[in-house]
């Protein structure tokens, strides 16, 4: 007995020590990633100030760092635009989806939305580029949003099924037995019930379009001399300049862009704190 | 008008193959508080399901005879309508968890158009929920939300909550099963205090509650009625050894 005793506190041991070491491993290059960002993006935000938001971008030579504002302004304004696209078309497929999931139109909105999500965003952006590019003469943030809406439907759709499947089916059961319809339900139970995963969704699937950078190389532009020039226009993104500047052999640009990954990381953190804090969840 | 308010007719129903009700045949008056008795596992759940057709949001339902409910057959009137009219509480509370106590019980009247004003619609919550004895203890925090609330409490809201839909039949599923004795009996006196205005048909497993606020009760045994009339004639004199024995607590 007593033996038995210390041979499994000994196995528990051992697992919670490769269980912390595993987590470690895990956590380091992430916990790297940000103190990079932090440390040399940093420096450049503590340099150009509130700047760094609204000025334009530097020449190769100059020796500001400049700003990033027509990227900033670009990927707000697609990302916005990509969701406003993306978040009907999920919102009703996983609705319809988790009300008939035995029909056959339902297994065609999976399997179309797996295709999806198995698609290199890469050859969205081709895609873009060959039908809505080619037939507009123009990169412009219109294609680009339109990219970043496809790449974003199969992850706002399975956050948003997620969800629907959440609801606890006494509370499906109380909203038809009160006469309701499913629409009825939807609209007056389960959005209700539902408003923090449904939030954090769209927040989320936001956030996914404002950091993605394949589907808009071929779709968006690289507006640099303007801040905004219109939605039929080429515009900017943040990651996209990120992408673009890092490559390139300037040593401001390479500031630029560790200062743009910083204003990433802390948008992206703002919005998933948002989503956390501010939307208040139901208690079952 | 008929004189019953549901009438079923050798009703079968399979669901996914398997036979769950196998030729019930049932009359209910209306204005009574009918108690459809029965061990765990012999179709009570899937029969009352069945009379608003909530049955039909399950899969694989196959389903035969005759059911009529309000002199009209189920399948040929509106189920939205149907459920409006025939409205089931569930075993487990269900109130819904967005809504405060009061919106809650103001829900189906507001979606129904049962109340046109404002003062209209507070009498009926107050209604609804003295009818259940929960005014007192909720009157207070009317703005508060289901989760501050007991167990008991929540199954007496929900009851409010059907009740201020106004039903012409209340159908109600073990509606004590998981509550305390204290609320069990509020519940109890509820719907005894109820039958003028709605015919009950309440499903237990429990004779002793059968025997506290029947007016006529059915034993319903794998999927047949073995036994049905007044309460006090079953329970006094039961004409089957099914009954006998579920009376006495050995099925």
């Amino acid at each position: 007995m007593y033996r038995s005793m210390t041979s499994r506190r000994v196995r528990n041991y051992v697992m919670v020590i490769v269980m912390v070491a595993v987590s470690f491993l895990y956590v380091t290059p992430l916990i790297s990633i940000i103190y990079t960002a932090v440390e040399r993006g940093g420096a450049v935000l503590v340099e150009a100030g509130l700047r760094f938001l609204a000025d334009l971008p530097p020449t190769p030579l100059s020796t500001s760092v400049g700003g990033i504002a027509p990227a900033l302004i670009g990927s707000l304004l697609a990302s916005a635009l990509a969701i406003l696209i993306t978040i009907p078309i999920a919102f009703l497929m996983a609705f319809y989806v988790t009300e008939f999931p035995r029909h056959p139109l339902s297994r065609v909105c999976e399997v179309v939305v797996r295709a999806f999500s198995g698609v290199p965003s890469i050859v969205v952006s081709m895609f873009i580029y060959s039908t809505v590019v080619m037939s507009m003469g123009t990169q412009s943030l219109l294609a680009g949003s339109l990219a970043l809406a496809i790449v974003t439907l199969p992850y706002t759709y399975v956050y948003f099924t997620s969800a629907f499947r959440s609801i606890p089916e006494s509370l499906r059961e109380a909203a038809m037995s009160l006469g309701m319809s499913r629409v009825g339900a939807l609209i007056h139970v389960y959005v209700g019930v539902l408003r923090r995963s449904l939030l954090t969704g769209l927040l989320m699937s936001y956030v996914r379009a404002f950091g993605d950078t394949a589907p808009l190389l071929f779709t968006m532009g690289f507006l640099m001399n303007a801040v905004f020039a219109g939605v039929l226009q080429q515009s900017n993104a943040v990651p996209l300049m990120i992408f673009v500047y890092a490559l390139s052999p300037y040593e401001n640009f390479h500031r630029v862009a560790w200062g743009a990954t910083l204003v990433l990381l802390i948008i992206y953190l703002a919005l998933f704190t948002v989503s956390r804090v501010l939307v208040r969840g139901v208690k079952l | 008008m008929s004189l019953y308010a549901v009438e079923v007719e050798d009703l079968h129903l399979r669901i996914k193959g398997v036979e769950i009700l196998r030729g019930v045949t049932l009359r209910v008056r209306r204005n009574t508080l009918f108690v459809l008795m029965g061990p765990s596992g012999s179709g009570k759940s899937t029969f009352l399901r069945t009379l608003n057709r909530l049955i039909d949001f399950v899969d694989g339902v196959e389903l035969s005879g005759l059911v009529k409910v309000l002199g009209q057959d189920i399948y040929s009137v509106d189920p939205y309508d149907l459920r409006r009219r025939v409205v089931l509480v569930s075993q487990e509370p269900n109130p819904f968890p967005h809504m405060t106590i009061y919106d809650n019980v103001a829900l189906p009247a507001r979606l129904n158009k049962i109340v046109r004003t404002k003062r209209e619609l507070d009498d009926l919550v107050r209604w609804a929920l003295e009818k259940v004895m929960l005014w007192e203890e909720v009157k207070d925090r009317l703005k508060s939300y289901p989760h501050a609330l007991s167990g008991g409490q929540r199954q007496r809201l929900c009851l409010a909550r059907a009740l201020a839909a106004k039903p012409e039949i209340l159908l109600l599923d073990e509606p004590t099963a998981n509550i305390d004795p204290v609320n069990t009996i509020k519940i109890e006196e509820s719907l005894k205090s109820l039958r003028d205005e709605v015919t009950v048909i309440m499903v237990t497993h429990m004779p002793h509650q059968a025997v506290r606020v029947a007016d006529h009760v059915a034993l319903l045994h794998s999927g047949v009625i073995v036994e049905e009339g007044p309460a006090m004639e079953v329970f006094m004199s039961p004409k089957k050894e099914v009954t006998n024995e579920f009376l006495r607590g050995a099925l």
